[in-house]
């Protein structure tokens, strides 16, 4: 199986950039994290890989395949799936029929569905009770348990994830990280954005670290843990008690 | 004399919710809307009359032929007109569909003439007469067909998956492309649905009020008017508004002036948008701060 | 460049009667001038505030009807029949932007169109009054040679009217209004006052223009009112310029010449027709004039500050004194389709002193702020302003309390320059008299200079006064962070909140700011309430920290003590491992 590598991105909204010569790899069966401060850029840049941003420069490919600059709906079928910060579930339709969407951009049309949406619910037994409840009836775990699961229909080979824990009390927040960490376990590859970096870091592979739109630190996700400047500016002084 | 009122207000309203539920489809998928909704009316009635009447095809034959060229006319207004303008925020889709009406009317007017035309139909014959109201069986197939339609759409809409996914559009058009969907495609296919059941309804309308290319003007306005009324974005708003509108008219033309129809119509407009300023049946934006 | 380019149509215009006597041609000037009043009129509605009309054939005829009555049925000479059309374009225009108050987009088109439909059909109906189709004949009339003169006085008027208006706080405040309603309010600007304002200015002058027409012709009828009239309206001003002061006498031009160039292609006038303005649409996103301008501005050179206008440092002085508490926010509670997004939330802010609210990302923090000044209406709970209530209160009412925002993605407004911004927020809600503005009174020089200096006096402060003549949309993302703080503070406020004002900034950038925050605390500024993720800057300068979670704070107190705080490192900081 191929990587998701990016190399040399840069982004811009008009006049201002916002992500400057990024560079970053994402290897089968991985789960990689890229931290950072709000406005930092990591929404942007997992909007530019999705296809949703265009980028200003740079090279975005999934194997030897450039995806850079190709709209959305082309990246999804390349086996890329954005599950998108705020989770974007279509709230006018069933539970059933959000996945079904999410089902479009699977690359092998042809096998049955049923056991398709049996298995990504799986994870997710709250959901299985409510297929038929229209999605914005659910609550904002739920929403977001339905988004991942969403994301799990078109089978992708990269699972992109922006914050997952946003807007989700404390208990949510540890479950939803489990089922990420299950799911690395039956071999999803992973590109977590995320802003609780305790927890992105516990049980990431590799880590980077962004900055006003640069790459500032990579590594193993153990190093990047255990950085002065990382602990200090991301993890709170708590860890340094 | 009411029943007839009843029956024209019935047909005539259930056209109006016909051609504002395509304001409504592409409104819902895109935020933007063909403002020469009208035209797409008249050039249903106008390619419907040059294959039945102009060329002698049978009438069916000609009805089918005449679909897929509405649907054509709707995705090009879309190219032409809307999709350039997609993300800018200014009005220049308004004004470039209105532009695309302009000229669909001129072209009209070559081929056709200036005149208005009767289109012949068996069904608008011989009046009906039930007691001392006489009306044309034509005026009974209208909001049969008109009725039946927008049930078509809404099962296309909720039934499919074609429908689903311009559902998803709608709703939030970024993660509708995050799941695969060709977005443009699906607002050009709204356009096309737009201009589809506006044409119906110039075919259906064509032997009641005659064919010319002007004719689209004012039931264009008249839809959009019902489409403001019953809600953008409500389907269910909109066909009520239309049956509402139609019976209105009927009845104030049918006992105050045809000039009093207008002013109590868009009158109701204005009234409707000062208690309700997103329609009887729509849903108020929410507030982005 | 501008004043050449006036100089030389004012020169034109003074020169077509010497030039031709051809009364055609002296008429085609006049219809000219008329479109370029009615253009100028929508583009005070359109332009500048941003509501697009589809009936100001309707005033247009309120004008010419008004007019023709005075004239033909009470026996009124011309100046006083003019103004009568116009009072009565005006007083009908503020009815109806009154009534269009929450609407906007398709549904304001629809109640322009409809308001143009029945205006049109009552003239054809009411044949008592209007003659019926038939329309009011004899009025009297001047000879062409003197319509012209005061048609040409009256849209060189107009025009001056409209560029004063412009470079006035009310156009400020319209231009706010359109480029960012949510800012707008939140600094004290009411946009259904700016927007009916707008409305009623627009519908006076299309009032004048129909008046002029009136006895212009010396016959009007329901025909020259249509839907198709209204287009032809907004079609000049975007084909000449929106926004623009000049763009409503070049689309005035074209479109009173482009259907006599094509006379001789009757057949295919409306393809022409519309295939020009398609063209335009594309080729002319921002009208002839946008097009010429930013061709030019590519070639000059940057405007340099005068040096009397700049370091005049006046620090923001805070409203209140006193010690107690200045905002008390009690058990708030809102909700979102069902989602809950604040319950029982409850904190005090002292009159002085920084107070931060930090928590997870979508734990309500903004949520908290929009409700705080007024943007959201809370379900549940109390929001006292110095002890007085302020909970469900339009957010400009509410900025005229003394509380001031800044938003986490900063909205300043890209349409005026960034000393404009911060004029805006100097003027607040006093925005002088309107006749002043329009008029340009002497009274208005002196308190635009003063707005200005005061302006760039606070741009100073933060390092944007090089910057303050460019266009705020030039701005990049931190400067411009940096101009919305200034832009509120020049509100001179008791409250000030700041949403998440260290994202996206350098460490520099948020040392700065830090610094900035501090020395405001010190010289005795409004109390700030601080949303925000940065832990170092939050640690740093905070007096007090309010920790939301959930919807919930879970802690409150000096940050020393909410740092140990066990279920704050849970929620927030993180499990040490």
């Amino acid at each position: 199986m191929s990587a998701l590598t990016v190399s040399g991105l840069s982004v811009a909204y008009g006049a201002a950039t916002v992500l400057h010569d990024v560079s970053l790899e994402v290897r089968p069966g991985e789960i990689v994290t890229v931290i950072g401060g709000n406005g930092a850029g990591k929404t942007t840049l997992l909007k530019t890989v999705a296809g949703v941003l265009r980028p200003a420069a740079g090279r975005i490919a999934v194997g030897e395949r450039s995806i850079a600059g190709r709209p959305s709906w082309e990246v999804a079928r390349c086996g890329v799936a954005l599950v998108p910060e705020g989770r974007g579930v279509f709230g006018d339709q069933t539970v059933r029929d959000n996945l079904l969407l999410g089902a479009l951009a699977r690359a092998d049309r042809g096998q049955p569905i049923g056991p398709q949406i049996d298995r990504a619910v799986a994870h997710f037994p709250a959901l299985r009770e409510r297929l038929d409840r229209p999605a914005g009836a659910l609550s904002g775990g739920q929403q977001q348990m339905l988004a991942v699961a969403r994301g799990l229909m078109a089978q992708p080979r990269f699972l992109l994830l922006d914050e997952p824990s946003l807007g989700l009390a404390p208990l949510l927040v540890r479950e939803i990280f489990t089922v990420i960490a299950r799911l690395r376990d039956e071999g999803v590859t992973v590109l977590l954005v995320e802003q609780m970096a305790a927890q992105a870091l516990a049980f990431a592979d590799r880590a980077y670290v962004l900055e006003r739109g640069r790459v500032t630190l990579s590594g193993p996700a153990h190093e990047i843990r255990s950085n002065p400047d990382v602990v200090r500016a991301y993890l709170g002084t708590a860890r340094t008690r | 004399m009411l029943v007839q009122l009843l029956v024209t207000g019935l047909a005539l309203g259930s056209m109006y919710g016909l051609v504002a539920l395509g304001y409504h489809i592409t409104w819902a998928t895109s935020r933007t809307m063909n403002f020469s909704q009208g035209h797409a009316v008249m050039v249903g009635a106008v390619i419907a009359w040059g294959l039945a009447v102009a060329a002698g095809w049978p009438l069916p034959a000609a009805l089918l032929a005449t679909l897929p060229a509405l649907a054509a006319f709707g995705a090009l207004i879309e190219r032409v007109a809307v999709r350039p303008f997609f993300r800018a925020s200014s009005p220049a889709w308004l004004l470039s569909t209105i532009a695309c009406g302009i000229i669909a009317e001129n072209v009209a007017q070559l081929l056709f003439g200036k005149d208005a035309r009767a289109f012949p139909s068996s069904l608008t014959q011989r009046p009906i007469l039930v007691g001392g109201a006489g009306f044309y069986p034509q005026e009974l197939l209208i909001p049969m067909v008109g009725l039946g339609l927008m049930a078509l759409v809404q099962l296309f809409y909720h039934r499919t998956g074609y429908g689903r996914q311009l559902k998803a559009v709608a709703w939030n058009a970024e993660a509708a492309g995050l799941m695969g969907i060709n977005v443009p495609r699906a607002v050009m296919a709204a356009y096309a649905l737009s201009a589809l059941l506006a044409g119906v309804a110039g075919v259906l309308l064509a032997p009641l009020l005659n064919v010319a290319p002007t004719m689209g003007t004012i039931i264009g306005l008249k839809a959009f008017a019902v489409a403001i009324i019953g809600g953008l974005t409500s389907a269910p708003g909109i066909v009520l508004a239309g049956l509402g509108y139609g019976l209105l008219e009927a009845v104030v033309a049918g006992y105050v002036s045809t000039g009093a129809r207008e002013i109590v119509g868009f009158g109701l407009v204005i009234l409707v948008l000062v208690v309700r300023p997103w329609g009887l049946l729509g849903a108020p934006p929410a507030r982005r701060v | 460049m501008a004043r050449a380019g006036w100089g030389a149509v004012a020169a034109a215009a003074l020169l077509l009667p010497l030039a031709t006597s051809n009364t055609y041609y002296l008429y085609l000037a006049c219809s000219v001038g008329l479109l370029a009043i009615v253009a100028a009129g929508l583009n005070v509605l359109a332009g500048f505030a941003g509501q697009i009309s589809l009936g100001h054939a309707g005033f247009y005829a309120l004008g010419a009807y008004g007019a023709a009555l005075a004239a033909t049925g009470l026996g009124w000479p011309l100046w006083a029949s003019v103004p009568v059309g116009m009072v009565a374009a005006a007083i009908v225009g503020a009815a109806v932007g009154a009534a269009a108050l929450r609407v906007s987009g398709p549904y304001l088109a629809m109640v322009t169109i409809a308001f143009g439909i029945i205006v049109e059909h009552v003239l054809m109906e009411w044949v008592s009054l209007t003659g019926g189709p038939g329309g009011i004949f004899n009025i009297p009339k001047l000879a062409v040679g003197g319509s012209y003169w005061l048609i040409a006085a009256a849209t060189a008027v107009t025009l001056w009217l409209t560029a004063n208006l412009r470079a006035s706080a009310w156009g400020r405040a319209l231009l706010a209004v359109k480029s960012s309603e949510v800012a707008a309010e939140a600094l004290g600007i009411s946009a259904y006052l700016a927007r009916t304002t707008a409305f009623t200015i627009s519908a006076a002058l299309a009032g004048l223009a129909g008046g002029l027409f009136a006895i212009l012709n010396g016959y009007i009828s329901p025909d020259s009112f249509t839907l198709q009239t209204s287009i032809v309206f907004l079609l000049a001003l975007l084909f000449g310029g929106l926004g623009s002061v000049a763009g409503p006498l070049v689309g005035g031009v074209a479109l009173t010449l482009l259907p006599e160039l094509l006379t001789g292609l009757a057949d295919y006038r409306l393809i022409l027709y519309g295939s020009l303005l398609l063209i335009s649409i594309y080729g002319l996103p921002t009208g002839v004039v946008g097009a010429v301008r930013s061709r030019a501005r590519r070639h000059a050179p940057h405007p340099a500050l005068s040096p009397e206008t700049r370091g005049r440092e006046a620090p923001p002085q805070g409203k209140g004194g006193d010690a107690a508490a200045l905002l008390e926010v009690e058990g708030l509670g809102v909700s979102f389709g069902g989602v809950v997004a604040l319950s029982g939330v409850t904190l005090t802010v002292p009159s002085n002193g920084i107070t931060a609210v930090i928590g997870p990302n979508g734990a309500g923090k903004t949520t908290l702020i929009n409700l705080i000044t007024g943007y959201y209406r809370p379900d549940a709970g109390q929001i006292r302003l110095a002890g007085e209530p302020i909970a469900g209160h339009p957010p400009y009412a509410v900025a005229r309390r003394g509380v001031a925002r800044t938003f986490q993605t900063a909205q300043p407004f890209d349409d005026l320059s960034v000393v404009e911004n911060v004029m805006i927020g100097v003027a607040g809600a006093r925005l002088g008299h309107l006749g002043g503005a329009l008029l340009h009174g002497p009274g208005t020089s002196r308190r635009e200079r003063a707005l200005r200096a005061r302006a760039l006096a606070l741009l100073d402060a933060v390092g944007l006064a090089p910057r303050a003549e460019e266009p705020a949309a030039s701005l990049p993302a931190g400067l411009r962070r940096g101009l919305e703080i200034a832009r509120a503070l020049a509100t001179e406020p008791r409250l000030l909140l700041l949403d998440e004002p260290a994202a996206g900034l350098s460490p520099t950038e948020i040392a700065d700011l830090a610094a900035r925050l501090t020395a405001l605390r010190s010289r005795g500024g409004p109390a700030i309430v601080l949303v925000e993720h940065h832990m170092d800057l939050v640690m740093a300068i905070s007096d007090r920290i309010s920790v939301l979670d959930y919807g919930r704070v879970i802690a409150a107190g000096a940050p020393a003590a909410v740092r140990e705080n066990p279920m704050v490192i849970e929620a927030y900081l993180g499990v040490p491992a």
